[in-house]
This record gives C-alpha cells, sequence and structure tokens, in this order.
C-alpha cells in the first residue's frame, strides 16, 4: 500500500497505544515510524514487528544508568530494551548532556531509535554516530547516512559523537509498505476504538435534525 | 444525492479521472492520491434545488426571497487534507508561497465547489428546459455561498494543535494591538469603517437560527450593532488613539458578540498594516515537539500553575467536572463525546482533557523532588509525557490552551467549532443541536471569472460587490 506520512504517524501513534503504552510515548512512535518512512525505511514493517513484540511483554523499560563515561542502558534478565522508551529518555536527556556518549545492551527493533537520534543529533547540533558490529549510522542537521543495516534485535549499540558517514539517505514524501504490514497496524488501532452501541450513535455524534433538507 | 470532489494538484490526466472515479464516490473508503490535495463531498439542499432548476428551466430567476432563507444550493461536510485518506500531505504544498497560510487548499476546495454548483444548477436547468433555460442573475449567484455541516470531528483539532491555534489567535491579537496603537484615525479610515458597520447590520439581521442558545447570541449581537453605530457617530474621532477608545468602550459596554465583532471590523482598514502576519499562521515550528528533559520538576509545576491555574482550583473527584469523555467509534473511526459514567467508554478515552490531566500531572510532580530533572520524572511517569510536552509548549505558545474544562457536563462543542469556524470567514453560524452547526462560506463573493483586486477584500459585507 501507498500511504501518506502523515496516515503513517496516525496509525501508528493509535497502534501503540493499543499495546499499551501512554500518549506521551505513542506520540514519539508515531513520530519515529513516520521518520523512517521519510527516510526510507519500511518503517510499518518494522512498527508491525515492534508491536508484535510488546503485546507479548517481550520487551521491558531498560534499566538505565547515567555514569561519568556515559549512559548506560541494559534489558532485565532475558527480555529486550523497548526502543520508544530508550529513543524517549535519550532524547529528553539530549537537553542534559552537550556529549551524548551511550551504550544500548539488547535492543528491540534498533531502527525506531533513529529517529530519536537524529533529534539529538538536532537539538545539540552535533554530528552522532551510531554503530553497531556490521554497520555504522551518522546524523547531524545536513546529514543522515547509514552503512550496513539494522538487524531486528541488537546485542550492542553505541552512541558517541563522530563523523559522517554513508550517502545521503533519500528522502520520501510517502511511506510504500506491505498490505500486511499495515494491517497489523491498523489491527493493534483498532483497539483505541470504542465499540458501537445506539447511544454512542445517537447521542454521540450528536445526530438529532437531519442535515437532509 | 451527494457530490465528491477532489481537488487535484495541476492538472488530471484522464487516468487520474478515472482513478478518482473509482475511489471518490465511496467516501471514506476511497482512496485517493499524493496528486490530491483534498476530498470533500457536498449535499444538495434538496427542496431549494429543485425550485431553483424549476425556474431557471421554465426562463425564470429563482425566488429571492427564498434563496436568501437558506444562501446556498450545496453544502459540503468534511473537507479532508494534508494526507487523509492518502492525500498529499501538507508538508509536500508547504514551501508554496499561495499555500503558506493554513488550509489554503481546502479553502480553495470550498470556493471551487461553490462556482461549480452555480454552473450545475444551470446546467440541469439547461437539460430540463433546453431553449428555454435561463443562466442565474450575476447578482443573485452572488448571494449564494456555499454551507457546511460540520460536527464533532472538528472539535478535537483545536486540542492537537496548540500552537497552530496558539498562532492564529496570536496574529489576531498582533493585528488588533497595531490599530488600537494607532494615534489617529484618517478621514478614509472612518468612512470605510463606518460603511462596513452598517453592512454588519445587515449581514447579522440575516442571521437566522432555531438554536436558543444562537437566537440569544444573535438578538444580543443586533442589540450591540445599534448601540455601536450610535457610538461612533458620536464619539470624538479627533482625540487620540480613537480606535482603543473604541474597544475599550465596547469592553465595558458590549456583550461578547458585539466585542468580536468590533475587533474585526477595526482591522478592516487597515489591510496593509496587518495582512502580512498571515504567513505567521502556520505552524512551521517542529522543534517545539520535543521535551526539554533538562527542566526542573519545580519549573514544570509552575508552568502548569500559569497555564492552568484555574483548572487547579476545581474538585476533580466531582462528576460534573469530567462527566464526559472524548473517544473514536469503531462504527464510523470518526471522534464522539460520550459519558463517562453512564456508557462503557472511558477505557477509550482520547487525551483531549488537557486541563484534567495537567492537575493529574502537577499533584503527581508534587510528590517528586523539584530539583530533579522532568526527563527523570517522565522514567518513572510516562503517563505524564503528553502532558510536560503540552506544557512546555506554553512557552512559545501562550495561547495554545482552552481555558476551560473540555470534559464539563455543560460543554457545548459547538463553541469549540465556533472558535475554528470563524478563522475560516463562516457566517451565520446556525446549531442544529449541542454538537454539530451548518455555516456559510463565499457568501456574496465574486466568481472567479469576476474576481479581481478591487473586489476581493470586503465582498464579506452585504452590498460591498
Amino acid at each position: 500500500v501507498n500511504v501518506s506520512l502523515n496516515e503513517v504517524e496516525a496509525l501508528a501513534r493509535k497502534a501503540i497505544r493499543g499495546v499499551g503504552y501512554s500518549w506521551g510515548l505513542a506520540e514519539e512512535a508515531g513520530k519515529s515510524a513516520r521518520w523512517l518512512c521519510q527516510y526510507d525505511f519500511d518503517g510499518c514493517a518494522t512498527l508491525a514487528r515492534f508491536l508484535a513484540l510488546a503485546d507479548d511483554g517481550q520487551l521491558c523499560e531498560g534499566q538505565l544508568s547515567i555514569e561519568l563515561q556515559g549512559v548506560q542502558i541494559r534489558a532485565d534478565n532475558g527480555s529486550l530494551v523497548c526502543p520508544i522508551v530508550t529513543g524517549s529518555a535519550l532524547l529528553d536527556l539530549a537537553h542534559l548532556n552537550q556529549q551524548s556518549n551511550a551504550e544500548l545492551h539488547f535492543v528491540a527493533e534498533p531502527e525506531l531509535l533513529l529517529f530519536f537520534v537524529s533529534s539529538i543529533a538536532r537539538i545539540n547540533n552535533v554530528t552522532l554516530s551510531m554503530s553497531w558490529p556490521c554497520g555504522e549510522a551518522s546524523f547531524s542537521a545536513e546529514h543522515i547516512g547509514i552503512v550496513g543495516e539494522l538487524p531486528a534485535k541488537l546485542e550492542l549499540l553505541r552512541l558517541q559523537t563522530g563523523r559522517k558517514c554513508g550517502e545521503p539517505r533519500k528522502i520520501c514524501q510517502r511511506a510504500e509498505t506491505a498490505a500486511q504490514s499495515w494491517s497489523i497496524l491498523d489491527r493493534f488501532a483498532q483497539r483505541t476504538y470504542a465499540p458501537s452501541t445506539e447511544q454512542s450513535r445517537l447521542a454521540g455524534a450528536g445526530a438529532g435534525l437531519s442535515d437532509n433538507d | 444525492m451527494i457530490y465528491l470532489t477532489a481537488n487535484v494538484d495541476g492538472i488530471p490526466s484522464s487516468a487520474d479521472i478515472n482513478r478518482l472515479a473509482q475511489n471518490v464516490p465511496f467516501q471514506e473508503a476511497g482512496r485517493v492520491s499524493e496528486s490530491e490535495l483534498t476530498l470533500s463531498r457536498a449535499n444538495r439542499s434538496v427542496r431549494l434545488w429543485s425550485n431553483a432548476v424549476n425556474a431557471l428551466a421554465k426562463g425564470q430567476q429563482p425566488d429571492p426571497t427564498e434563496l436568501a432563507q437558506v444562501g446556498y444550493l450545496m453544502r459540503t461536510t468534511a473537507v479532508y487534507g494534508s494526507g487523509k485518506f492518502g492525500a498529499a500531505d501538507f508538508e509536500t504544498i508547504a514551501n508554496r508561497v499561495e499555500m503558506q497560510v493554513p488550509f489554503q487548499s481546502e479553502m480553495l476546495t470550498v470556493y471551487l465547489i461553490r462556482t461549480f454548483v452555480r454552473d450545475l444548477v444551470e446546467h440541469a436547468a439547461k437539460c430540463q428546459g433546453g431553449e428555454n433555460a435561463v443562466a442565474l442573475e450575476p447578482n443573485l449567484a452572488r448571494q449564494l455561498g456555499i454551507g457546511n455541516s460540520t460536527g464533532l470531528g472538528m472539535a478535537p483539532f483545536l486540542i492537537n494543535h496548540p500552537v497552530l491555534i496558539n498562532n492564529w489567535i496570536i496574529v489576531r491579537e498582533e493585528a488588533i494591538a497595531r490599530v488600537r496603537n494607532r494615534i489617529a484615525a484618517s478621514s478614509e479610515e472612518i468612512t470605510l469603517f463606518k460603511r462596513l458597520l452598517v453592512a454588519s447590520k445587515i449581514s447579522s439581521l440575516q442571521w437566522c437560527s432555531d438554536h436558543d442558545y444562537q437566537k440569544q447570541k444573535i438578538s444580543e449581537l443586533n442589540h450591540d450593532i445599534h448601540q455601536l453605530i450610535e457610538f461612533v457617530e458620536s464619539m470624538n474621532w479627533q482625540s487620540e488613539y480613537p480606535w482603543n477608545q473604541l474597544v475599550d468602550w465596547s469592553i465595558g459596554s458590549l456583550s461578547k458578540e458585539g466585542q468580536e465583532l468590533l475587533m474585526s471590523l477595526v482591522l478592516e482598514p487597515f489591510g496593509e498594516q496587518i495582512d502580512g502576519l498571515a504567513d505567521c499562521m502556520s505552524d512551521s515550528f517542529s522543534a517545539s515537539f520535543h521535551i526539554d528533559g533538562s527542566m526542573a520538576v519545580q519549573r514544570v509545576r509552575e508552568l502548569i500553575e500559569q497555564t492552568f491555574e484555574w483548572a487547579l482550583h476545581l474538585d476533580w473527584r466531582e462528576k460534573n467536572h469530567n462527566a464526559r469523555a472524548w473517544y473514536i467509534s469503531e462504527e464510523k473511526l470518526e471522534p464522539r463525546l460520550g459519558e463517562r459514567f453512564e456508557e462503557p467508554i472511558a477505557q477509550f478515552e482520547q487525551p483531549l482533557a488537557p486541563a484534567r490531566d495537567a492537575v493529574a500531572a502537577y499533584k503527581t510532580l508534587s510528590d517528586f523532588p523539584e530539583e530533579k530533572s522532568i526527563a527523570e520524572f517522565l522514567m518513572k511517569h510516562p503517563e505524564h509525557r503528553h502532558t510536560v510536552r503540552r506544557v512546555q509548549l506554553s512557552r512559545v505558545a501562550p495561547y495554545g490552551e482552552i481555558h476551560d474544562n473540555t470534559i464539563a457536563a455543560d460543554m457545548l462543542p459547538i463553541d469549540l467549532l465556533r472558535a475554528k469556524l470563524s478563522f475560516f470567514g463562516a457566517t451565520h453560524f446556525d446549531p442544529r443541536s449541542d454538537r454539530w452547526v451548518r455555516i456559510k462560506m463565499f457568501h456574496g463573493a465574486p466568481y472567479p471569472e469576476e474576481l479581481n483586486q478591487h473586489n476581493a477584500d470586503f465582498w464579506i459585507y452585504p452590498g460591498e460587490v
């Protein structure tokens, strides 16, 4: 399916809410999915996989510790760190420490972190480098480049100031995704809709006087 | 009968038209593409339409009194844009000069539908009457605006776009301030102002509604205009800051309806001084989305006190103060407003009660060390994240919050609708219940073939075109 970026953001926000995230985190997730689609990733497919994990209770908020040499984020025993919770926390911290330096252990769907890292780079006006065993990405206000692919989970991901790498990422105005991914998002979003009742139909929408005259 | 339209960016190809023909009739179930800017539909005003066609087909003009009573031949409902149903995102057109003011493509759609409706009624008359049929007289055609029925769907927009709404209000406040700060009034300015004031009287007398709430307001407005005309004739225009004097007088003497009308009227002679402000109405400040996690807990509490001071004094346990809940219905995916304590909707509630949420966050913040950063607070309390974001926005968007309770038992959604519609130049606001309304747009406006620089500014006032 071919959808607008606003549609991606709106459906992503509802879907994340549908698996129990707070409204504020759902807003972040909506932006994250939109960002991915804008930079030519299949943000909907990534989010669909993430939603399945989240709904299955396989994610944790992550133990965050701020130490002298930077930020450490680790998962609880056996689970994976949530990229939305972690990304939001790192983004909040961006205003606190100019030189971002973080290590993330056992992260689920790390692609969803890209929006947050990119935003941190813009806020602090630096070039941030994100590296993992078989790839690297760099973010600044002028350049976003990625070398290698991000797997569905990562044991170790490093974040530090660095130099730009990779070709500038293509910027898209639309999102293309498989119908299956879109319907997974839609299925979780449905959980935020109230079942229809007679009272809702009559009173909720404010019917009454006919509009057909 | 329902007519559907899509506003295509550029000249549509025959393939585009075929594609749209297969999608647009399905309304919300159809899809449009990035070549389309908006999607809308319109219903005929059944009785008036057939009377107009019958008259024109016989070579006569429709009854002007009857036309004036309704004021349009068709009503649009929702006008979807900005990526809805697959249309182009606003961001794709936001850099075009003519699209920088918000909702320009939607407004253009409505204006073009009005023109299409006039052409269609003439076409239908010709089909029916053949050579006997005549066109609508231009003066009569111009008195036909386009109707619009709007429901609850529009209300959440005001709450979901605090920066945008702030920009609209701040631009208007700035415009009013510029006029009030003028030390003297020229005779041309005074003449134009008086002329438009008299025209407003005519417009207000044409305004009908069956809704008691609105009837009362219209009656107050008519009374206010009478008083205003008297005052304007008697005041000393030679004294310093005459516009400011006029506004000051209105605050003590007129109802809110009259005051608001006056605020709009005093802007009219000063297009050159204020029209440029319209370019500041869009929300291009995307960085404002990010939370400043370094802000101290105490500072966030202060911001809540500044913005929601009125709400901190309410007893939110009282049913009247949180009687309602906004939710999305599974049935039509539209926003609805329900009774929290009578319907099973609370678990589906949308975050459309910023004041209640701010008070809840304020209380939780009180138990948190005040020197700690809000970043640390949010790690422990993600449920307050949307509230902290809004509260921080109040620093750049002081007019972003509605200073009233959006879930109160006595809240009237039509007030929210009117606030937004007024920025679209809607006239003859006519509530049909406490949650949906009819309005008119482009009533009196020149049609595209007659539009020029001389008739573009004041057509909204009767007798000005």
